[in-house]
C-alpha cells in the first residue's frame, strides 16, 4: 500500500504526501485548489456532471461543489479517503460521490475528467482504467464504427538484431504501413557487430552475460521509444531483443498492447516458453499442441497466424533473355542447405538443377550450387522463382530424414514462390490443405519417387504448371499476404483489447475538442489537410509548417514555439 | 505607455533583467511595465518592484506535458497571446538571445520591438545594437565582454544603476528569514547546485570547505538549494554542528531572497541565487567553472570575488565534454576556505597557485567589470580584451561625454589594476592596418554609391557597376577578417546591423549602411591607436 504522510502547509492546512509526492501545494493548498478549479470551470461551463481522479484532501474539488449537480470522485487509495476525513473538517456534500472501487464508475458516461496532476503522473494507468470503465457501454458501439480507420493506430515494431526474422520484420512493417497505421521501427541491427563480437569469444559465460546486457540495453531503448511515440501496439517479430521486465513495464503502463509473432518451429527453439505469459497476444505458425502449451504457460488467447508473402516484393517479373539464362533452370531450389535438403538434392543431379543459397557443402552438389554458395538477396530470389520452371520447396529438417513426418508449419517460401507466379513442388505439410487446394493451387510430394514423378510430369506439361501457378498466385493475393495477416492482427487486438478502442475513440474526440477550443479556421484547415496519423505528432506538424511558404500565421508561430520546448531549445 | 519584457529562460536570467526593469522605469516613469515569463518564476517576479503585471505561461502543459500532447500547450500559448494582444504595447523587449522569445514576438502586436525578433516573413532580425554585440561575441565565450545585466538593460535602451538593482522579498518572507538565526556571528551561505554539471563544483569539496569553516567556530553556515539539489542533501547529513543549518528544499524563492539578504557571504557556483545575492547587496564568492564566462554572467556587484582556474581552455563551450575538468580541480577547498575567511574578516585577499582572483566593480563607463583582486602584470590577451571592451562601450553607449578621449582614459584605467608593459603587437597591428584600409576604401565606395543612387535613370549602369565593386570588396574584407578571429566579432556586428536595415528607399539604405561601416572603420582605428600606445615589438 502506498504510504501517506500528512504535513502542514505554510498556510496552516494539512496536505497529504503520497509516497513522497505532495498532492497539493506545500504553501497554499486552498489557493491552489481554487486556481485549479477555476481553470477547469472555464473549460467546462455547460457540464452538469463531472468525474474526478484523485480526492487528495479535497482542496481542488471543494470550489467546484457548487457548480455541478453531481461529482464522481475516484480515489484509488481507501486510506486517503480516511485520512482526508480525519484531517479536514469540511464535510463532503452528498452530491459528491467518493469511491475507491473502480466498478462504481461503470458506464457513467463520457464525463469531463478533472484530476490532480500529481495523482495522474503517479497513476497514469488508473486514469486510463477509469476512463475505460466510465465509457464501457459506449465503447462497444463506438469501436465498431471507428475500427476500420487503421490510420489512427500507432505501431512500434522491435526489429531483430540479425537473422531470418529481419526480413519478416520488414514485411510486417510494410503491411502495417500499407494498412495506414503510423509505424515506427526500432532498428536493433546496429548492435549486430557487437553481439557477434561477444559470441565470437571462447568464454561462454562472458558471451552470455554480455549478450544479456545488450538485450537489456536494447529493451531500454525500445521503452524510451514507447514513452516518446506512445504506440497503441508494440509488435515484436520473432528474435526481437526483448526482456521480460520490458514487457512487464509496458503492460503496467496499460496503454500499448504487446503482440509477438513467433515465426519459428516451436519444437526447434524453446525460448518462447519464458516469454509466453508476458506478451498480451502471442501468434505462432503452428496449431495444437503448440497453442495448448502456450495456454498452459499462461499466454492469453494465443492464435495461429501462418506465414505469408509481401505482394510488393514477391511478384511476377519480366525477365530479359540474359536473366532467364542466368537465373532459370528446369528445377531449382533457393535457400539454405539443411541436412535433409543436401541429401535430397544430391539425388536429383540428373535434372537441369540449380541450387542457390548458403551452406551447401556437399561433395556431390558443387557443380549445381550457384555462385559458390553465396548469399542471395531478396531481389535475386524473386528472379529465380520467376525464371525457374519447377521450384522445389523442401521444408528444413535438422536430421537426415528427407521429410518431417509431423511437419506442420508452412514456410514463407511457399507463399513467396506463389506470389511470384512461380510453380513449385512442396513437401506435404499438415497445415497446407487448409490454405491451398492440392492439384489446383499447389502440388505436393511425400517421397523422393513422387517428387521425381511430378518433376517429370510437370516438365512435360507447361500449361498445367502455368494454370496452377496462376491459381496459386490468385489465392495468395486474395488471402495470404502480410497485409491479410496484419489486418487480422489489428482486428484481433481491437476485439480482444477494448482499451485500444477506447484510446482511439478518446484521441479522436480530443482532436475535435482541441480544434473547437482553438477556434482558428486556419489551424483547422491545416490539421485537416494532414493525414490522421500526423495530426497528433508535434514534430510532424512542425515539419509541415516549415515546408509552407508565405507569411507566418499565429498557429504556425505557436507550433514553431512549441517545437523549441519539445526539443528543449531555449 | 505600455512595455512588455519577454523572458522565458532560467531564474538567473530573470534576476539579471532587474536592471532592465528599473532602467525602463527610470526612462519611462509613467509606463506600465509587464513581464512575460514561465509560471515557475511568477512568484519571484512579483517581488520586482516596478512590474505592473506578470503574465505567466503555465509550465505544466508547455514544459512538462509537451512530449505527451502538444494540444494543451497550444491552447495555453494561444490564451497568453490573446491576453497580450489586449494590452496594446508600445514597446516589446526581448532582452535574451532566445529563439522562443523571438518567435513569441511575431504574435505580439507592438509599435516597437527590441532585441532578437522574428518577423512574419520568418526572418530573424536584430533590433538592438546590444543584442548584435552579444551575438557577435557568441563564437567565443572567453570574449564575452559585458555583464548580462548591462546587456539586457542596453537592449531596452536603458542604463542600470547599482542602487536600483534590488530585489525585495515580501514581508512574510522577511519574517520567515528572521526566525531562522540570530546574527551574533558572520553567516556564510552555500549554494551548491548549478544548471549544468560542468558548472557545478563537486559537492564533496563544498563539504570540505564547510567543515573547515565550522572548525574555526566563528561563523554560522547555511546550506541552500532547491528541489534540484535535494539529491545532494544526504551528502551533508553527517555534519552535526549547532552552527550548521541545512535549508535545502526548505524555502520558496521569495523566502530564499529573504534568507540570502541575511547572509554575510554567499559561496556559490554560477547560479540564480548568486544573482539574488547581488540584488540584495550581499558579498559573493563565486566559482567560475566550465562554460561560464565570468564577464557575462558574473555577479552584478561590487562586493563580489570570483575564483577562476588559470587555464587556457576555460571558459569552454556549453557542449564541451571535458576529459580533465581541471578548471574544477585547480580550485581547491583550501583556496575557497581562505578566500571566504578573508572576505568575512574584510581582509585583503591573497593570490593562490593556479587560480585567478577577480573582484567586481563599475568601470569608467559605468558598466559592471571584473578586474584582478590584486595588482599584477597584464597578459597580452587580457590587454587585447580590455581594448576591445572599451571599443564596444564606445560603440554602444550613447550617453558618454563627447569631449572626453575615452581611449586614453581606458588606457589609464588599465594601469589602475595591471602593470602594463610594452607588448609585441606587430601581427595584430599589421592585420588591423590592412583591414582598416580595406574598410576605409569600402566606405568611400559606399559614399560614391550614395552620391549616384536615386538621381535619374541614366545612372542605372553606374549604380550597377558601383554595386558590384561594393559587393566584391565586402567579400574580400570578410574573407580577410575571418582569418583574424580576435577581431571578427566587430565584422559580425556590422553584418547584424546591416541585416536589420529595412525599407524601400535605396538611397537611405545606402546612407545607413555607410554609417555602419564608418563606425567599423572608427572601431578599427581606435583599436590600432590603443595597440600602438603599448607596442613594444618591431614597428
Amino acid at each position: 500500500m502506498p504510504k501517506i504522510e500528512v504535513i502542514i502547509a505554510k498556510d496552516g492546512n494539512p496536505v497529504p504526501v503520497l509516497d513522497g509526492i505532495t498532492l497539493h501545494s506545500r504553501y497554499a493548498p486552498v489557493e491552489e485548489g481554487k486556481k485549479l478549479a477555476d481553470r477547469f470551470l472555464a473549460q467546462h461551463t455547460t457540464a452538469k456532471e463531472i468525474a474526478v481522479f484523485g480526492l487528495g484532501f479535497y482542496y481542488h474539488i471543494e470550489p467546484l461543489a457548487g457548480h455541478y449537480s453531481k461529482i464522481h470522485v475516484y480515489e484509488p487509495n481507501q486510506e486517503m479517503i480516511e485520512q482526508m476525513s480525519r484531517h479536514r473538517d469540511n464535510a463532503i456534500p452528498s452530491h459528491v460521490r467518493v469511491s475507491s472501487e473502480l466498478a462504481d464508475f461503470t458506464g457513467i458516461g463520457d464525463l469531463p475528467l478533472y484530476d490532480l496532476a500529481a495523482m495522474r503522473r503517479k497513476y497514469p494507468n488508473h486514469v486510463e482504467n477509469l476512463l475505460r470503465t466510465m465509457r464501457e457501454k459506449k465503447v462497444a458501439t463506438a469501436v465498431r464504427h471507428e475500427i476500420p480507420d487503421y490510420r489512427q493506430i500507432r505501431v512500434l515494431i522491435d526489429f531483430p538484431v540479425y537473422g531470418g526474422s529481419l526480413t519478416t520484420a520488414e514485411y510486417i512493417t510494410n503491411a502495417f504501413t500499407r494498412l495506414g497505421c503510423e509505424v515506427k521501427t526500432v532498428d536493433n541491427t546496429i548492435a549486430n557487430s557487437l553481439l557477434l563480437s561477444f559470441l565470437a569469444t571462447d568464454d561462454r559465460i562472458y558471451a552470455g552475460q554480455m549478450s544479456s546486457k545488450l538485450t537489456s540495453l536494447l529493451s531500454d531503448i525500445f521503452l524510451h521509444e514507447v514513452e516518446r511515440f506512445q504506440p497503441h501496439i508494440c509488435f515484436f517479430p520473432a528474435q526481437s531483443p526483448v526482456t521480460i521486465p520490458l514487457l512487464q513495464h509496458i503492460r503496467q503502463m496499460n496503454k500499448a498492447v504487446t503482440a509477438f509473432w513467433f515465426v519459428e518451429d516451436y519444437r526447434r527453439f524453446a525460448y518462447w516458453k519464458d516469454y509466453a505469459p508476458h506478451f498480451e497476444k502471442f501468434y505462432g505458425i503452428q496449431r495444437n499442441p503448440f497453442l495448448d502449451q502456450l495456454r498452459q504457460l499462461g499466454a492469453t488467447a494465443p492464435s495461429y497466424l501462418p506465414m505469408a508473402a509481401d505482394e510488393a516484393v514477391h511478384r511476377p517479373l519480366y525477365l530479359t533473355p540474359e536473366e532467364i539464362e542466368e537465373y532459370g533452370a528446369d528445377v531449382a531450389f533457393m535457400g539454405a542447405g539443411y541436412p535433409n535438403r543436401r541429401e535430397m538434392f544430391a539425388q536429383l543431379l540428373d535434372y537441369d538443377l540449380k541450387i542457390w543459397g548458403t551452406d551447401w557443402d556437399h561433395p556431390k552438389l558443387q557443380d549445381v550450387v550457384q555462385r559458390e554458395g553465396a548469399r542471395i538477396c531478396i531481389e535475386e530470389s524473386v528472379k529465380i522463382y520467376n525464371a525457374t520452371k519447377i521450384n522445389i520447396n523442401l521444408h528444413s529438417s535438422m536430421n537426415r530424414d528427407l521429410f518431417e513426418i509431423d511437419g506442420d508449419f508452412i514456410n514463407p517460401r511457399t507463399f513467396e514462390i506463389m506470389a511470384c507466379g512461380g510453380f513449385q513442388l512442396v513437401d506435404k505439410r499438415l497445415l497446407l490443405p487448409e490454405l491451398f487446394t492440392e492439384g489446383e493451387e499447389i502440388v505436393t510430394f511425400a517421397s523422393l519417387n513422387e517428387l521425381r514423378e511430378k518433376i517429370d510430369y510437370y516438365l512435360e506439361h507447361p500449361a498445367e504448371r502455368k494454370r496452377i501457378a496462376e491459381a496459386g498466385r490468385r489465392k495468395v493475393l486474395q488471402h495470404h499476404t502480410y497485409t491479410h495477416r496484419i489486418r487480422s492482427v489489428l482486428n484481433d487486438l481491437l476485439r480482444d483489447f477494448p482499451r485500444l478502442g477506447s484510446q482511439l475513440v478518446q484521441e479522436k474526440g480530443s482532436m475535435d475538442d482541441f480544434l473547437r477550443q482553438a477556434n482558428d479556421p486556419e489551424l483547422r484547415r491545416f490539421i485537416q489537410s494532414l493525414p490522421p496519423e500526423k495530426r497528433r505528432s508535434l514534430p510532424a506538424l512542425v515539419e509541415a509548417v516549415k515546408e509552407q511558404k508565405g507569411r507566418l500565421h499565429d498557429y504556425q508561430a505557436i507550433l514553431l514555439l512549441l517545437d523549441t520546448f519539445y526539443r528543449n531549445e531555449s | 505607455m505600455r512595455i512588455l519584457i519577454i523572458n522565458l529562460t532560467r531564474m538567473g536570467d530573470i534576476i539579471q533583467t532587474l536592471g532592465l526593469v528599473n532602467g525602463l522605469y527610470e526612462k519611462y516613469p509613467n509606463a506600465e511595465i509587464d513581464y512575460l515569463a514561465m509560471s515557475s518564476f511568477k512568484k519571484i517576479l512579483e517581488n520586482f518592484p516596478r512590474i505592473h503585471r506578470v503574465i505567466a505561461i503555465d509550465d505544466q502543459p508547455v514544459v512538462e506535458g509537451i512530449n505527451e500532447d502538444y494540444r494543451p500547450a497550444f491552447i495555453e500559448i494561444q490564451r497568453v497571446i490573446k491576453e497580450l494582444a489586449t494590452r496594446d504595447y508600445d514597446i516589446v523587449v526581448n532582452p535574451v538571445v532566445s529563439i522562443q522569445s523571438s518567435i513569441l514576438c511575431v504574435m505580439i502586436p507592438a509599435k516597437e520591438k527590441l532585441g532578437m525578433i522574428m518577423n512574419r516573413d520568418r526572418e530573424q532580425s536584430i533590433n538592438s545594437e546590444w543584442t548584435a554585440c552579444h551575438l557577435a561575441n557568441e563564437h567565443n565565450l572567453g570574449d564575452r565582454t559585458f555583464n548580462l545585466v548591462d546587456i539586457f538593460a542596453g537592449v531596452g535602451g536603458a542604463r542600470v544603476r547599482q542602487e536600483l538593482f534590488q530585489l525585495q522579498p515580501s514581508a512574510e518572507a522577511e519574517q520567515f528569514a528572521k526566525k531562522l538565526w540570530d546574527n551574533d556571528m558572520p553567516v556564510i551561505g552555500f549554494h551548491i547546485g548549478a544548471s549544468q554539471s560542468n558548472k557545478a563544483w563537486e559537492p564533496e569539496k563544498f563539504h570540505r570547505v564547510i567543515e573547515m569553516l565550522l572548525l574555526d567556530r566563528n561563523s554560522r553556515i547555511v546550506l541552500l538549494g532547491g528541489y534540484k539539489e535535494a539529491s545532494l542533501k544526504p551528502l551533508f547529513s553527517d555534519i552535526r554542528d549547532g552552527n550548521f543549518i541545512d535549508m535545502i528544499g526548505g524555502c520558496n524563492l521569495d523566502q530564499l531572497t529573504a534568507v540570502i539578504g541575511r547572509l554575510d557571504l554567499l559561496v556559490t557556483n554560477d547560479t540564480g541565487p548568486m544573482h539574488i545575492a547581488a540584488s540584495r547587496d550581499i558579498p559573493i564568492l563565486n566559482l567560475s567553472l566550465g562554460p561560464v564566462s565570468l564577464w557575462e554572467t558574473g555577479p552584478y556587484s561590487e562586493k563580489s570575488v570570483i575564483l577562476q582556474a588559470d587555464i587556457d581552455c576555460h571558459p569552454c563551450r556549453f557542449d564541451t565534454l571535458c576529459s580533465h575538468l581541471n578548471c574544477h580541480h585547480y580550485i581547491t577547498p583550501e583556496a575557497v576556505y581562505r578566500t571566504a575567511t578573508s572576505m568575512t574578516a574584510q581582509q585583503p585577499i591573497s593570490e593562490q597557485p593556479n587560480i585567478l582572483t577577480w573582484k567586481g566593480l563599475k568601470d569608467i563607463f559605468g558598466l559592471q567589470h571584473q578586474v584582478p583582486a590584486n595588482r599584477r602584470t597584464i597578459r597580452k590577451q587580457e590587454f587585447l580584451f580590455e581594448c576591445k571592451r572599451a571599443i564596444w562601450a564606445l560603440t554602444l553607449l550613447r550617453d558618454l561625454d563627447p569631449d572626453t578621449d575615452w581611449a586614453d582614459k581606458a588606457l589609464e584605467y588599465f594601469d589602475r589594476f595591471y602593470d602594463v608593459p610594452a607588448l609585441d603587437f606587430s601581427y595584430e597591428i599589421e592585420r588591423l592596418t590592412r583591414l582598416h584600409d580595406m574598410v576605409k576604401r569600402y566606405v568611400e565606395l559606399l559614399e560614391g554609391l550614395y552620391a549616384i543612387t536615386g538621381r535619374d535613370k541614366k545612372s542605372i549602369d553606374k549604380i550597377k557597376s558601383s554595386w558590384s565593386a561594393v559587393k566584391q570588396l565586402k567579400q574580400e574584407i570578410l574573407d580577410d577578417a575571418r582569418q583574424f578571429s580576435g577581431m571578427f566579432d566587430l565584422f559580425h556586428f556590422a553584418s547584424f546591423r546591416e541585416s536589420a536595415l529595412i525599407g524601400d528607399d535605396m538611397r537611405e539604405l545606402v546612407r545607413r549602411t555607410t554609417d555602419i561601416y564608418r563606425n567599423l572603420e572608427l572601431q578599427l582605428a581606435v583599436m590600432l591607436r590603443m595597440l600602438n600606445e603599448k607596442q613594444g615589438g618591431p614597428r
